[in-house]
This record gives C-alpha cells, structure tokens and sequence, in this order.
C-alpha cells in the first residue's frame, strides 16, 4: 500500500514558536548546543532530523502536549505502536483532557483501563478511487466511543 | 472534538526527545489499524471501573466538558502530557509548584477563553472554568477516598 508522496512543507517559524515560549506552552532554549526545539530550515522539505529529535506539530502545543513526555502519552504511543507525528490535534487534546479529568476532577492519576474503556483509535487515510492511502502525517486517530460519549 | 485544525499538518517542527522517553522518529506510516486499536478494557477491569464510572457522570451533572476541562489546565498554566514531580490533585498550597507550572504570573481569563475557542468545538467555548482539586469550590466526588486507593495501586498497569 503506497503512501503519499511528501510531507506538507512546514511553515513553522522561530518567532512562532518563540510566541508559544512567551505563552507558556514550550520550554525556553536553554542549551544552544542541543537546543529544546528547532524550527526546520526551509531546506528541509520534510522532516529531516538530528538524531535525538522528533517530529511535534504547534497545534500539539495548544492542547495540552509537551516535554519530557508524561505517561500517559507514552503510554498511548507505545500502546498503539505509533509515534508522536502519527497523532493529530484532537487526539492529543482528548488525552490532555483525559489527564486533566483523573487528576484534577476525580483525584486519580491517569487510569488505563479507564481510557482503555473510553477511548478507541482507528487509521485515518485518505481515499482515492477507492483506494486507502496511508498517511505522512497523522494516520491514528484517537475517539471517544459513542457510547460513552454522553 | 471537532475544532478548526486546518492546515495543522504544515505547523511542524523539530522537538527534542527529551529522555528518549518518545518513541525514536522513524517516519512511520499507519498503514493498518489492527484490533486491539478498537479493544476496550479486559472484561475483569471494567467490573473495576464502576466507582471512577460513577465520578464522571457526576461531573457530566455538574456540566463539566472538554472546554471546561481544558480552561482548568490553561488556568493552572499546565501541559497535562508533559511530567510533573507531583499529580495535579497533589498540587496544594503545601507544595511548591515550581517546576510544574510553565507560567508563574496567572493567565489571564481572555488569553485562557481564546485558546479554549481554537481548541474545542465552537459551541463550548462559553463554558465557565470549574476547581480542579484541591482548589476552593471543587466538585466533591463521594466515593473519592475508596477511588484513590483503587487507581493508586492501579497506576502501574500502564503499558
């Protein structure tokens, strides 16, 4: 099964990530050598990392994503057997919320046969012609079950 | 959850794993979505669950939603992903929160309402912010005593 051919061109740019720093959602800079985050140089057409890197999006910044990596999101990654650029926006808001509910609204650390029960995962591609092409980007998707949903 | 994600995929960027506590980049395709993907909780936990089951429906009553529950976490200036050295229900005003908070001067409740809007269905976004524990006014859950116990000793079944 091919795949899509690129990756989207990233539009990430230092101020903007600088702009996330100010907001209290990424760590600072603390060490140039071996910097918390790098925005890709626009040479890089896809993801063309330092080893000891991985790829995030900003928009996992937003809802509720970040380092060093908690256990429950590691645990969802290990889990599913995906890494963290197969995820998309609402999924990782779904696991901030679902953290935040145990340990904040229930008084428990996050559970995992409670998220195990509430939470399903399917692929997400897209369709041509009938046929299912994996994506670069994303391809888990992370959903409540319907019927714990209300 | 739907929101306004479009063109999220183009927001990348490189992050350091810090710890190699992430799985390591490989450029991973999801070419399948095998079953356990759809598998809930094994039947003999789920009998386990009714106390934590009963704590959320509570909360539905009391109109806690996704929104409502995200405000609580930008409020604290939290990244509930991320490591903390204490749980957020152990956040008091014994312990220092150093470290754990990523802003120390409060966020303010118009910055708080905008990320809220982006993130969440359009429709929640007027929610009000709720007391996370152990803030005055948090919502109460009765069997709470008998559910920490539970999930305490629960907490390692984590893969």
């Amino acid at each position: 099964m091919a795949g899509d051919d690129v990756w989207p061109p990233s539009n990430m740019t230092r101020s903007a990530l600088d702009a996330r720093v100010k907001g209290g959602l990424l760590r600072p800079i603390t060490d140039v050598g071996s910097p918390e985050w790098m925005a890709p140089p626009v040479s890089d057409r896809e993801p063309n990392l330092p080893p000891g890197y991985v790829v995030c999006f900003l928009l996992f910044l937003d809802r509720g994503f970040g380092t060093p990596a908690g256990r429950l999101i590691r645990a969802i990654l290990h889990y599913y057997g995906v890494e963290l650029h197969n995820l998309n926006p609402n999924s990782v808001m779904h696991a901030a919320v679902f953290t935040t509910v145990c340990e904040g609204f229930l008084g428990v650390p996050a559970h995992w046969n409670l998220w195990l029960h509430l939470f399903k995962a399917h692929m997400s591609a897209r369709y041509e012609g009938g046929e299912k092409i994996p994506l670069r980007v994303s391809g888990c998707t992370l959903q409540l079950r319907q019927a714990r949903s209300h | 959850m739907p929101s306004s994600n479009q063109g999220w995929q183009s927001g990348w960027f490189y992050l350091r794993n810090d710890g190699g506590l992430l799985p390591e980049y490989t450029g991973k395709m999801v070419t399948e979505c095998p079953q356990k993907w759809a598998c809930g909780a094994p039947a003999e936990e789920q009998k386990r669950l009714g106390s934590l089951l009963a704590g959320l429906e509570k909360l539905r009553q009391a109109k806690v939603t996704a929104a409502t529950v995200a405000m609580a976490f930008h409020k604290r200036s939290l990244l509930p992903l991320a490591q903390r050295r204490a749980f957020m229900f152990e956040m008091t005003r014994d312990v220092p929160w150093v470290g754990m908070r990523m802003l120390e001067a409060p966020v303010s409740a118009m910055k708080i309402a905008s990320r809220v809007s982006r993130t969440t269905h359009p429709d929640l976004k007027d929610s009000r912010v709720v007391p996370m524990r152990s803030e005055k006014g948090y919502i109460s859950l009765v069997r709470h005593r008998f559910c920490f116990l539970f999930c305490a000793c629960s907490f390692s079944s984590l893969p």
